[in-house]
Formats: C-alpha cells, sequence, structure tokens
C-alpha cells in the first residue's frame, strides 16, 4: 500500500488535494477484499442496487426485445426464415441486448445514487469525518459498492435476459404470426452454453466499471449543488461510454478465442 | 502535544498558511480566533492529517505527522476527536450508530457494550431519547451534541472543534460552549477549538491564537480588543447586557 500512496501521489496533501483516477482505481483494487470485513453494507447495497434496478432494467429489456422481435421477423419473412426467430432473439438477447441493456440502465440509476451519495457525504464533511475517526473511506464506502455493483449485475442480466426472451416470444407469437412452439424449439436448437457463457461474462466487469467511476466522480466532486450537477452528468456519461466500450473490448477477446 | 514549526499551506495556488508555529501542551485549552477563510479549519484538519503542508512540521502526540503515510495517521487521528462544523453526522445511521461508530469500527467491544455506552454519554447530553432518530430529524443544536458525543466516545487525548456554536441561537450556543467547559474538567482533555464568536469561550480557553492573512496575529491570554485589530474594516462591537463586547463578522 505504502509504494501505491508514493507512486500515485494518492492521499491529499496541499499540491493535490483529491486523488488521482490511477490511484483511486488501484487503491480500490488492492482494498476489493474488505468487501468481506464490511460484508453488512456489501450487502444492503447489494440489496438496494438489486432491487431498486429490477423494473427498469426488466421494462427496458422487454422493450427494445420486442422490437428486435419485430425488427427480426419483418426481415426474415421475405426470406421465409420466420420460423428462425426464436434462436435469431434468444441469441441476440443472451449474447449482448440482456448484458448491455442491464449495463447501461445500471450505469444510470446506480450510478446516478452512487455519486450523490458519496458526493453528499464528501460535501458535507461526513468523509473527512470517517478519516478524522480512523476509517478509511474507500474502504468503508467505495469498495462495498464497487463489490457490490459487481455483483449485482449476474442476477440482474439473468432477470433481463429472461424477460427479454419472453417479450420477443410474445411479438413473435402476437404480432408476427409464429407458432409458439416452434420459438422454443428454435431457441433450444440455436442457444449453445458458450452464449451463456459470453452473456454472463461480461456484466460483472461492467459493474466493476460503473462502481468505479462513480465512485471515482463522488469521492472527487467540488463546488457544492453546482459541482454534484457536474459530477453526476459526468458519471452517467462516463460509465454509459465505458459499458459501451468495454462491450466491445470484450466482445473481440472473445471472438478471438471461440 | 500538537506542535506547528513554520507551516505553510497552499491550495489551489492560493496560500492559506504562512510560517505559523505554537504549540498546545497536554490538557491545555486553545482558541483559535480570526476572520472567515483565515484558515482556522485548515489548522484542525493539517492537525488530524486530513491535508498536508505545502512546508513546515506538524507533531501530534509525539510524532512527527507531515510525511506519515495514511495507515499511521489513521491510528492518530484514533486518538482525537473532532466534531465538525456542521457535525458531519452519517445522515444513513441513527444517532445511536453515529455515536457509537468509532468503538464498532476500531475497537473490539461487543453490541450490548457499544450500545451501554452510548445510551450513557446520550443520557449526560440529554439526548438519551434521541437514540433511534436520524441526523435529519435533529435540530441544529441537537446536532451539535451529537457530534460532540460521536467525538467524546473513545476517550481522546485531543479534542478538536470546529467552530461548535456557529448557526445557533444563543441558547443553544451556550448549552455547547457549558458542555464543551464541562468536557475540559472532566476528562483533562487537550483541546483545540476553532471560532469567530469568540465571547463564548473567553472564560472556557486557556489561550487564545488569533490569525489574520494566514499567520499568527497573537499568541496569549484570551483577550477581546485584539479580535477588533486583526479585523479592523470588518468587526462591529455590541454591547451584551452591559458587560461583555463581542465581535460580529
Amino acid at each position: 500500500m505504502w509504494f501505491i500512496e508514493r507512486i500515485t501521489g494518492w492521499f491529499p496533501d496541499g499540491a493535490k488535494p483529491k486523488p488521482t483516477w490511477v490511484g483511486f482505481t488501484l487503491k480500490t483494487l488492492t482494498s476489493l477484499p474488505y468487501a468481506l470485513k464490511y460484508r453488512w453494507e456489501t450487502m444492503r447495497q447489494f440489496y438496494i442496487m438489486g432491487n431498486q434496478a429490477i423494473p427498469l432494467v426488466v421494462v427496458a429489456s422487454m422493450f427494445v426485445s420486442m422490437v428486435l422481435g419485430l425488427e427480426w421477423g419483418k426481415k426474415l419473412e421475405p426470406f421465409g426464415a420466420k420460423l428462425m426467430l426464436g434462436r435469431m432473439v434468444s441469441i441476440s438477447v443472451i449474447r449482448e441486448i440482456g448484458p448491455m441493456i442491464t449495463g447501461l440502465m445500471v450505469a444510470g440509476r446506480t450510478g446516478a445514487k452512487i455519486v450523490s451519495e458519496i458526493g453528499n457525504m464528501v460535501l458535507t464533511e461526513q468523509i473527512d469525518a470517517l478519516r478524522a475517526f480512523g476509517t478509511d473511506p474507500v474502504k468503508r464506502l467505495i469498495v462495498p459498492r464497487v463489490f457490490a455493483s459487481i455483483m449485482v449485475m449476474i442476477p440482474l442480466t439473468v432477470l433481463s435476459d429472461a424477460f427479454g426472451i419472453i417479450a420477443g416470444w410474445f411479438a413473435s407469437v402476437v404480432w408476427m404470426g409464429i407458432d409458439s412452439e416452434f420459438f422454443w424449439l428454435s431457441m433450444r436448437d440455436g442457444l449453445f452454453m458458450k452464449d451463456l457463457f459470453i452473456g454472463f461474462l461480461k456484466p460483472p466487469f461492467y459493474g466493476f466499471l460503473i462502481g468505479l467511476i462513480s465512485g471515482y466522480y463522488g469521492y472527487t466532486i467540488q463546488g457544492g449543488a453546482e459541482g454534484m450537477g457536474r459530477a453526476a452528468t459526468k458519471t452517467v456519461m462516463y460509465a454509459s461510454l465505458g459499458v459501451l466500450i468495454m462491450d466491445f473490448v470484450l466482445t473481440k477477446i472473445i471472438l478471438s478465442f471461440y | 502535544m500538537i506542535e506547528f514549526k513554520n507551516v505553510s499551506l497552499q491550495l489551489g495556488g492560493r496560500g492559506i498558511l504562512r510560517n505559523v508555529s505554537f504549540r498546545v501542551e497536554k490538557g491545555q485549552s486553545v482558541l483559535l480566533a480570526g476572520n472567515s477563510g483565515v484558515g482556522k479549519s485548515t489548522i484542525l484538519k493539517l492537525i488530524l492529517g486530513l491535508i498536508k503542508p505545502t512546508e513546515g512540521s506538524i507533531r501530534v502526540l509525539g510524532q512527527e505527522i507531515s510525511h506519515l503515510p495514511e495507515k499511521r495517521l489513521l491510528q492518530i487521528r484514533q486518538q482525537c476527536g473532532m466534531v465538525f462544523q456542521e457535525g458531519a453526522l452519517f445522515d444513513s445511521l441513527t444517532i445511536e450508530e453515529n455515536v457509537g461508530f468509532f468503538l464498532r469500527e476500531n475497537k473490539k467491544f461487543t453490541a450490548e457494550q457499544v450500545f451501554h455506552k452510548v445510551v450513557e454519554i446520550l443520557e449526560y447530553l440529554g439526548l438519551e431519547q434521541y437514540l433511534h432518530y436520524y441526523p435529519s430529524q435533529l435540530s441544529g443544536g441537537m446536532k451539535k451534541r451529537v457530534a460532540i458525543a460521536r467525538a467524546i466516545i473513545a476517550n481522546p487525548s485531543i479534542l478538536l472543534y470546529d467552530e461548535p456554536t456557529a448557526g445557533l441561537d444563543p441558547i443553544s450556543a451556550n448549552r455547547v460552549v457549558e458542555l464543551i467547559d464541562d468536557l475540559r474538567t472532566r476528562m483533562s482533555v487537550t483541546s483545540v477549538i476553532v471560532s469567530h464568536e469568540i465571547h463564548y469561550f473567553l472564560d472556557v480557553v486557556d489561550r487564545m491564537i488569533l490569525l489574520k492573512e494566514g499567520t499568527i496575529f497573537y499568541d496569549g491570554v484570551p483577550q477581546l480588543n485584539l479580535f477588533a485589530n486583526a479585523n479592523p474594516s470588518k468587526a462591529k462591537y455590541k454591547i451584551n447586557n452591559g458587560e461583555r463586547l463581542y465581535g460580529i463578522i
């Protein structure tokens, strides 16, 4: 830890009152085991983040999947390939749409929550109070939130996938005239473990990025209410962009192996 | 116990403190006074190592802290209690959790022991009925007293108060001052009080350090008239019940 402090200039002094991005990331990464020490806070954050994001993630995923069902249906119809809809929808949802929608929704909702919580604590000197009581705020506040946002992504993605596929099925059967059984058979034949693996590999990375970005902008907030607005905007912007870029990078890496 | 030697601090290119030197002995009560923005609260943060000086040396409890790593600083901070200007109570925790925070985090006490200690302190402060309230449900004066309770729960060697009477009505402010005085005599703790409302603390402190433009303007026996000299352009004076003068910024 000592060398990290020295290298990154993490700890505030006259010249550097705020941590650098590199310092903050390293400090958070090396402090991740403290999620175990503060397990109740981690569990509380996990519950809040997960519970409150469910409706948003499910509704967003359902509507995007319905659009997907309709669009694929229209494109496949001229080729007489509408029966492939189950396969197309389920693969798209599980490999891309589910994780992506979950990532973007959590970036907006949870990112804004974390940045406003931490930012408010900085502005009202609660962070200084923590340090004054000999408690490391990164270990006590940032790590449980980052860990919870990593962990919460998998169950949210499962829900997003499940409701997305159901919505895709609904759109295919009701508006595209596909037989319900054909939809499920097509999905069963087209979906492999590899798709599930790819679909569930990405979300924890998104969660880490969202927790880290929002924690950083909250921790380095300056300038009262206006500063809070700036930090929240930056968080949602960079976390959403981060999810999209991370999606591309991970997809490229995964596809180079498979 | 606390020693500043030629301490200077620059933040964002602006000189906050210049060559500040003073020493606070064990058990002494010192008032840090001066105009707003003169660097009084900054000195408290320097004592705790929350910020580091640009130049000079700071010794707290016998240890040079200006270049101490955070881990070692945390150990020093555990022997200090700090009352922040707005209380800085953790708003997601109840009063009981706020006051017991330090013991739960740093000491090996059972939940029951912590609870008894919290109740004991809150009874002393007359706040025991607010145990399960949240900070947002309390008045400004109550928040200050809870902040004091949180600061004293671990019997610190040093107590730091940042504007403990700021924003309080005279009755609440006097209650806080009486409490500070009582703690000083009961616990024989070293106290550093930052305030620009010096009239409240004249009888409570042993010494007054007056800051002006980032330097020490006066260090000695508490005196009201010096405050006017330090702030000649802004200070106005009123007679309080015909007995005492006090400065208003």
